[in-house]
Parts: C-alpha cells; structure tokens; sequence
C-alpha cells in the first residue's frame, strides 16, 4: 500500500507520523513517501515563533478546539519524555493584553493556570486595560520538523524533494492514497478560492533576558496585526503583521519599522537587543480548516485524497488533531476500499 | 557648607544599594565605599537574586513588609524599564511546592504579582509534592546590578576604594558618619558573635528552554532561569566556612534538580560557585554612637546580617538605613574633625 504526502511542514510530517502509528502494523507493506520542493528549515512552520494559542474565539468551531486541545495535550505528554526538548517542546508563561474588556478565549480550559491579570500587572503594559496569564507551550519548528524528520526515516518513511504538479502525477506513480498537506500553494493543485496567504513578517532578536511571552490584542485591528513579542530557546520572536491576500515573500522595510516601534513601546528593554534578521512568511488562511477526504475519478481509477491544508496561523497549535483526524479518515478509506487487511495482496 | 563625609563599609548589593540611597538623596554627604571585594567577586554576585522573603522572629511584621515591597517596587520599575537587561533584573514567573506542611499564604504575597495557589491539574507536573503557589516576582542579577548600581553611584558623586576595614575606630578619625554593610564580615569587625556563615553551592546550567523557576518549599531545591543561564541550587549549610566546591552537594543539587525539573536533560553545566550567607536570626539595622579615642563621636549605621534575603531587602533596608543616617545627623551634627 503506497501513501503519498504532499508537503513538509509540520502538518505534512505529523501527518505521516499518524497514519505510520495507526496502520503500519494493519496495513501491509505501508510505504510513506513524503514529496516536498521545501524541507525545514525552509518552510513556514519554521520560521513561525512557534507559540501554541489559537486566535482567541472559535467562532462556534467546536471541531478546531477539539483538535487544538488534542495537540496541546499531546505535547504536554511529550514534555515528560527525554525526547520533550529535543521535539523543541517546553512551557512559557505570559501575558495576553487588550485594549478593553473581553470574554474569555476558547483556549482558556486548555492551556495551563489561565487567569485574569491584576491592576498591578496591567499597569506594567500601558494602554492595556485587560488581560489574561496563563502558562503554555512552545514547539519550535525548527527543532521539531527535524525530529519528525528522523522519525520518520527511522521507520522507513522516504523523502523526495519535488514539487508535485498535481495529484494525477502522484497516482500514475502509484500512489493509491494521497495526503495533500501543502498548506499554502495548495491553489495550485486544486484551485480553492477560500485559500489565500496572511502575510506575515518577524524580527528575531537577541535579548535572553525576556522569559514571558506577550501577545497583544486590538480588535480593530484583527489577529496578528498587533505588536507580540515571544522568547524562544534562543531568540526572540517580534511581530507582527497579517496582511490578507499579500503574496509576497520579501522582508519589507516599514512593515520591520512598524513592528520594531511598537515592540520597543510594548516592550522597552528591547532597545538594547540586537536584531539578528528579519523573516516573512505566508499563513495558509482559509474560512475553516480543509480537512475532508475526496475521491477524485480519473478514468477507471478513483484517486483518495484527504485535504489536510489551511490551518492560517495555528498550524503548529492544531497539527496534531489535525493529524489524527487524517489518520482516521485514512482508516475510512482503508474500510471502505477493503485495503486494511494484512491479507489483502 | 563642609559635605559631610560617609564611608560604606562593604560593596556588596547591600552595601552598594545603601550607598546608592545616601549619595541620591543627601546632597551634602559625600559617600565613599571602602570594600576588601567588588563585583564579581562578593557573595552577591553569585546568588540567583529571585525576590521572595522568609519571616524573621525579631522584626515587627509590618517593617518586614515594608522592607519586601520597597525592594520589589524597585526593582520591578528597573524591570520595566528600558534597562532591564543591561541592569540584569527580570521578571521571573514560576512555582514554589511543597511536600508537607500548613499552606499559609506567606506575606510577601501580597507584593508579588499574580500570587495564587496551583491548580490539581498544574500539581501534575510534580507527582512528589502536595501543594504548590504561583506567582510572578524578580530576579536580580547582581553580576550585572552590582556594576549597573556602581555607574550610579559614581553619577551621585560616589567614589569607591578598595581595602580592607579591621578597624572602625580609625574610619571614625576620617568619617562623619560609618554604614556597616560587611556581610559575614560583621562577625570580626563589630564582634557579633550571631552572625554565621549558611554555606550554599549553586551550579550554572545552560537550557535557555526552561522559562519558569521552580522551588521546593523546603528551601534546598531550586533552578531559577536567569539572563545567560539557569542556576541550579542548593545547600543551606549553617556554621561551614568551606568555600571549595563539594562534589556531593554537586550531585546531590543535579539529582534533586532534574528530578523536580526533567526539562534540564539536554542542557549542560557551565559553572559552579560556592557563597557563604551571612546568616542572622535577623537583619541588623539599626544606629549606635561609635566613640574614637579622641573623644569624637560618630554614628555607626548597621545594616547586615541578610541571610539569603540580602537582595531581597538590599533596597528596603538601604532606605531605613538612610533614614537611620538622617535621624544621626540631625540629631548631632558632626563634629568638626581635628
């Protein structure tokens, strides 16, 4: 049984790590490959800070706080293992702040020690009214992506680096289940007017002595398109812009102006940190999550697809769910084309 | 009008915090700092520096918590300041647990940020112990305070010299007024038989991924994630002069650590130092008339005996200490020097 994922971000490989858990003793011979034209340290997931926290209200989308919970509890397991650190997992506290009053976010269950900030701590962050402290995770593309990576070869799973033109290519190849995990050129396997890029830009920063992360909200102004300043393992992530429907990829000198004041008014002891480079990345926006199966007739043979792409700026914080739910769609296909049996030729 | 000529005996954060009040907020007192070590080589610069407090028997509550507040306010204004981290004080959010005992909120909760107790989900992590609190406080890094709080002083007019103080009866021929901040040095150079070196090993560990203190509340446990490195403690050793690192506390402090924090595997060991706390039942602060053998008399301000809470209540105690100098000089002007 050969399995194609397209794409090698986080939702590509941790895709390929689900259905290796759930089938590879079921299904015999399941061959993985993995076929991507950009590996880490170049893709999005990389250059993400890395932060787990959804956007804060779900809008009713009980499915994507399922998957976003999933995913926090996963790698709060993962935390006590000897591999923890090396998958770039570890927890940070901070400061969620906001212009005026608001409901408590969806994730407030989820993360660990979630609490209202006091008068005395908003009048740290001026211009802030209200807040929240919690404690939560981190998973750092740049460590994990590589830790998936060798998992995954570990058990077998190959490699190509090829950009995929369409899914056809793929099938008369071979594949007979298609994982298309390409995240934001997924356009142009399948065109999806629901998908476009949230441009974003960061600075990195080196300034060691921050150690809570701080994450601002203007709700005129939308997710991300307000100052956020979060302490990685060895640097500092600064942002942010969320610019929809911006496809360029190019570091832009006032969009690095515009969020280096506000950091430095946010936060000012950033006046003294050396700013090691600046990083633009595209967030795979999309209205909801594709995560769907379709089979896709061509000719006499029926090609699976499950779409795993669109996941905006919280891919890292859903990925897990996200691919568990592949894997189980991949076990609906496995039942219905009766390929799940050892016996099977 | 003649300044008024102070020496501070001992540079310490104690010592240097003092002095720093004085010299900002007497105008007319000229203030030296006579010191037999400076940073980095005084036992505050090896400290972790996290502000929380434990009760001392001898001192009405309310100067202990005046002490703590005015310490914390401080220092979490240089903490939100721009200097920061060229002053080398953080915010520092972690969790202190505890395996037995009565959970009474301590009083210097009231002056840490965002104190609470930890939840049964959070307790979790720390499968050995019953109960634990959460709280935000400051870490103060004197390898980078004790320079920071040098500069101010020097812009105050501050000078400071290096030698070695055995007697203060011949500092009281030269100076009007006398602050003793000598630490452990206090037990020789004003006989107090009380105060007592707690001996404590610490090791400097790298893994700039762990973000959060964690302490047992009994006080030998505890990693607290500084600028550059995490510091791994402890060993609280009453009446042991040893300086010289102990290859069992060493192990020790590791185990323990690694234990209470699995995070730490994968880091590594960058340094090792050993300090001797000045212990005391209490801090010292107070003023007694010091008489030379000329017949001058000046006053001697103490102001040591910090235990392990030195920069704790560094800055708290300096204030009493420069409101204990203005009361002597009003008191009794100085006489003129012969």
């Amino acid at each position: 049984m050969r399995v194609a994922v397209i794409g090698a971000g986080v939702i590509g490989l941790s895709t390929a790590q689900s259905i290796y858990e759930q089938y590879h003793e079921q299904v015999a011979s399941l061959t993985i490959e993995v076929y991507a034209d950009c590996f880490t340290p170049l893709t999005t997931s990389d250059g993400a800070a890395g932060f787990w926290q959804p956007y804060l209200y779900d809008k009713g989308n009980n499915q994507e706080t399922k998957w976003n919970k999933e995913t926090f509890d996963y790698l709060l397991s993962c935390l006590r293992s000897p591999e923890g650190i090396k998958m770039g997992v570890f927890l940070q506290s901070g400061y969620n702040l906001c212009t005026e009053s608001a409901p408590d976010p969806s994730f407030k269950d989820i993360v660990l020690g979630f609490r209202q900030l006091t008068e005395r701590e908003l009048e740290m962050f001026p211009g802030y009214s209200y807040g929240w402290f919690n404690t939560a995770l981190m998973i750092e593309g740049k460590s994990y992506l590589p830790w998936l990576m060798d998992w995954l070869k570990q058990r077998g799973v190959k490699f190509y680096h090829r950009k995929i033109n369409s899914f056809q290519e793929l099938a008369d190849s071979g594949a007979q289940i298609i994982l298309n995990c390409s995240g934001i050129r997924s356009g142009e396997l399948q065109a999806d007017p629901e998908l476009q890029p949230g441009r974003g830009q960061i600075l990195k920063v080196d300034a060691p002595w921050l150690k809570h992360w701080i994450l601002t909200h203007h709700f005129t102004k939308g997710t991300y398109n307000s100052p956020y300043i979060i302490p990685g393992s060895r640097l500092v992530t600064v942002g942010g812009v969320f610019q929809l429907g911006n496809w360029s990829e190019k570091n832009n000198s006032s969009d690095h102006k515009k969020i280096w004041e506000e950091a430095c008014q946010l936060e000012p002891s950033l006046i003294h940190a050396r700013i090691v480079e600046d990083w633009t990345g595209l967030r795979p926006v999309r209205s909801r999550v594709r995560l769907e199966r379709e089979s896709i007739q061509s000719g006499p043979v029926t090609l699976e697809v499950i779409h795993n792409y669109g996941h905006g700026g919280f891919g890292l914080t859903i990925h897990r769910g996200c691919a568990q739910e592949a894997a189980r769609l991949f076990g609906e296909i496995l039942k219905q084309r009766h390929w799940e049996t050892k016996s099977h030729l | 009008m003649q300044s008024v000529k102070v020496v501070v005996v001992g540079s310490g954060v104690v010592g240097l915090s003092t002095a720093v009040c004085i010299a900002e907020t007497l105008p007319h007192c000229s203030v030296t700092v006579i010191s037999e070590r400076f940073t980095p080589d005084t036992t505050s610069d090896g400290a972790a520096g996290i502000l929380f407090s434990s009760q001392f028997p001898d001192i009405p509550l309310e100067r202990q918590r005046r002490w703590f507040k005015e310490s914390f306010d401080h220092l979490l204004a240089i903490a939100q300041s721009s200097e920061s981290g060229e002053a080398g004080v953080i915010l520092s959010s972690g969790y202190q647990v505890f395996k037995e005992g009565p959970s009474e909120r301590p009083f210097w909760a009231d002056y840490v940020l965002g104190y609470r107790m930890l939840s049964e989900r959070e307790m979790k992590r720390f499968p050995e112990h019953k109960f634990g609190q959460a709280f935000t406080t400051i870490k103060c890094e004197c390898i980078t305070y004790l320079p920071w709080l040098e500069k101010r002083f020097r812009k105050a007019g501050g000078e400071l010299h290096h030698g070695k103080v055995s007697d203060l009866q011949h500092l009281a021929e030269t100076y009007d007024v006398i602050v003793n901040c000598s630490g452990l040095g206090a037990r020789s150079l004003v006989g107090d038989a009380k105060v007592y070196p707690v001996r404590g090993q610490i090791l400097k560990f790298r893994a700039p991924w762990v973000k959060n203190f964690i302490r047992d509340g009994d006080g030998h446990t505890y990693l607290y994630p500084g600028v550059n490195s995490v510091t791994l403690g402890g060993t609280r050793q009453v009446g042991d002069w040893r300086l010289e690192v102990d290859t069992g506390d060493r192990e020790g402090i590791l185990e323990r650590c690694f234990r209470l924090e699995p995070a730490l595997h994968g880091g590594e060991v960058v340094g090792e130092w050993v300090g001797l706390r000045p212990g005391r039942e209490s801090p010292r602060v107070e003023v007694e008339r010091l008489k030379t053998a000329e017949g001058r008399e000046v006053p001697l301000v103490h102001n040591y005996g910090h235990g392990g809470g030195g920069v704790t209540l560094a800055w708290g105690t300096a204030l009493d200490a420069l409101g204990l100098v203005r009361q002597s000089l009003a008191q009794h002007p100085p006489m003129a020097r012969l």
